[in-house]
């Protein structure tokens, strides 16, 4: 056998392997408290068990609602629900292995403390519905690539064409937004605040901390929906408002949030 | 140690109660469930709402990718034995080094699950260099990060080699600085775990003890991206982006600062299009192997020490091979 380095399980106390080798003292006191201590070292490892599996079901319950969708791409349903189950699974198999382990012949466990740390998003999970990225973040995060091709031209005489604001706007930038035409578009997003009124949807990648706006200003409206409200919007384009594409309204209609609130990136 | 005559004198009254930390978890759950309308309203706040928004996308997106990373080191531990490295090993570590993070291939994620599985592979006695080039490697140079890349940068492959090469060469430097520092006693320790039996009992208890590690220092580090995410508006970047010695100094640095998943990094590197190419390279080589999220998973899984020399190390060689790598291929 290769000669073993360490005899220790992971601790919180910040002690490297040079110092539990030499020092005899520390691990001893340490073993001293651990008999004493059995009944709460328990009760914490129990806890943090409690606390991942919380963890788990919160996620599961995300997963399985439409609430993950605020939050990461839809295509992550799967795999969080796969990662969940497998979480309760390990946690459970782990929990019953130590039930019927004997005394001491368990490994030491105190390095689960970490853990705690998912009280915070399962609590928030638990206090607040989920919420998808808003007018605050559009308002500093908003760029909108180029587009790398020509967009074909629209046809005015059909009805209105249902459009991601991100092409609404890369459509703008190809040769100033001659492929619009005289063609109607539908837009929906939410109503951005202060200054004109300006609406815009995120598109994302992975996960909301990826997110980027893209925004659109409405023209001829006379309603002022408030800040973070959903609106379906038909009009027409109308050129430039500096940086920001114009969409001259005929119609405007609040709306529930969309179930996916986000375009695909 | 200072805190336990505290400790001490505070368990007779918790126990004298009854209340362990079991209740102590389920009156914070109760709490939250009851205080609802108080926090929805608090949390309403726009700056608020942002900052649950992005720590729950974080957390959420990496559990995946966590939970894999665990279930690989768990049966690494109770499955792997203790001499399956020893080929690897009877090569000279400077090669070994390069074979690891070339081997990064093979683990298809981002970073979140590479962390547990680098401490598991170093336990079952693969070097130490060897593990820390997979661990810096693997999450930027995976079939599935590359192709996201792709995706972001249609017509520009040269962004992929780039990654591609400008990463191995980065975690290979650090693999061989790292056996360097060994021999000048500058190396800081590593933690290490029991040796334990093999089987499925060891596969449960090191799966849930690496979740409840790297699970929770990962909330912490969601927590902290998005605290800069909220308070620091990305516009700040505009004035940067002109020279290209600044403009790739605050990528690498929003790089570390955004914890972004390496899936996604590219997409967001894409938008970055007032900077250089050079730059968003940077921005896409140092993502994946320091931010503070995977600094604070770090620091759980291999000590604060190791952290502090180990972060600003991986730093300093990715942004080096990024803009030494992007000057030939961009």
């Amino acid at each position: 056998m290769r000669p073993i380095t360490s005899v220790r399980q992971f601790d919180d106390d910040d002690v490297p392997i040079a110092a539990v080798a030499t020092d005899h003292e520390h691990e001893h006191e340490h073993d001293h408290d651990h008999d004493h201590d059995d009944d709460r070292d328990g009760g914490r490892v129990r806890a943090i068990a409690v606390v991942m599996a919380v963890a788990a079901i919160v996620v599961l319950r995300l997963a399985l609602g439409d609430g993950y969708k605020s939050f990461v791409r839809v295509g992550m349903r799967w795999p969080l629900v796969a990662s969940a189950i497998v979480l309760l699974a390990i946690i459970a198999a782990d929990r019953f292995n130590s039930r019927r382990a004997v005394g001491h012949q368990e490994p030491h466990r105190h390095g689960l403390r970490p853990g705690i740390y998912l009280l915070i998003p399962v609590a928030l999970a638990i206090a607040v519905a989920p919420q998808p990225l808003g007018s605050f973040a559009a308002e500093r995060n908003n760029v909108v690539p180029s587009p790398t091709s020509p967009f074909p031209e629209l046809i005015a005489s059909a009805g209105p064409a249902p459009m991601t604001l991100l092409e609404f706007d890369q459509r703008a930038i190809d040769r100033e937004g001659v492929s619009f035409g005289t063609a109607r578009v539908q837009l929906t997003g939410f109503v951005m605040t202060g200054g004109s009124l300006r609406i815009a949807r995120f598109r994302v990648a992975c996960c909301a901390a990826d997110g980027q706006a893209a925004v659109v200003a409405l023209d001829g409206v006379d309603v002022r929906p408030g800040a973070d409200q959903w609106v379906t919007v038909v009009g027409t384009f109308g050129g430039m408002q500096g940086d920001t594409p114009v969409l001259r309204v005929t119609d405007l209609r609040p709306i529930s949030q969309p179930t996916d609130p986000y375009e695909p990136a | 140690m200072s805190t336990r005559p505290v400790e001490n004198a505070a368990v007779p009254v918790r126990r004298r109660l009854g209340i362990g930390p079991l209740e102590l978890v389920v009156a914070s759950l109760v709490v939250a469930a009851v205080a609802r309308p108080w926090i929805a309203r608090e949390l309403a706040r726009p700056a608020l709402r942002n900052w649950t928004t992005v720590f729950q996308a974080v957390f959420l997106q990496a559990v995946p990718f966590l939970v894999l990373g665990v279930v690989l080191s768990g049966a690494v531990a109770a499955f792997v034995p203790a001499r399956a490295f020893d080929r690897l090993e009877r090569l000279r570590p400077g090669v070994a080094v390069p074979v690891a993070a070339m081997s990064g291939v093979m683990l298809p994620g981002c970073e979140c699950g590479a962390v547990p599985l680098a401490g598991r592979l170093i336990n079952r006695g693969l070097h130490e260099a060897a593990a820390l080039a997979f661990l810096l490697a693997s999450p930027a140079i995976n079939p599935v990060v590359l192709v996201a890349t792709a995706v972001a940068f249609p017509g520009q492959p040269a962004m992929v080699v780039g990654r591609f090469a400008a990463s191995l060469l980065a975690a290979s430097t650090v693999g061989w600085i790292w056996i360097r520092l060994g021999r000048t006693g500058w190396r800081p320790r590593l933690h290490a775990t029991r040796q334990v039996e093999p089987g499925w009992r060891t596969f449960a208890a090191t799966a849930t003890h690496d979740f409840a590690h790297a699970g929770g220092y990962l909330v912490v580090g969601a927590a902290t991206a998005a605290t800069l995410q909220t308070v620091v508006p990305r516009s700040v970047l505009d004035g940067l982006a002109a020279n290209v010695v600044i403009a790739t100094i605050s990528l690498a640095v929003l790089a570390v600062a955004l914890a972004i998943c390496s899936e996604a990094d590219a997409f967001v590197a894409a938008g970055l299009s007032q900077f250089p190419l050079v730059s968003r390279l940077a921005f896409l080589v140092v993502g994946p192997m320091v931010d503070v999220k995977l600094i604070a998973m770090q620091r759980g899984i291999f000590g604060n020490r190791f952290a502090a020399v180990f972060a600003p190390l991986a730093f300093a060689a990715a942004v080096t091979s990024a803009v030494i790598v992007g000057s030939i291929l961009l």
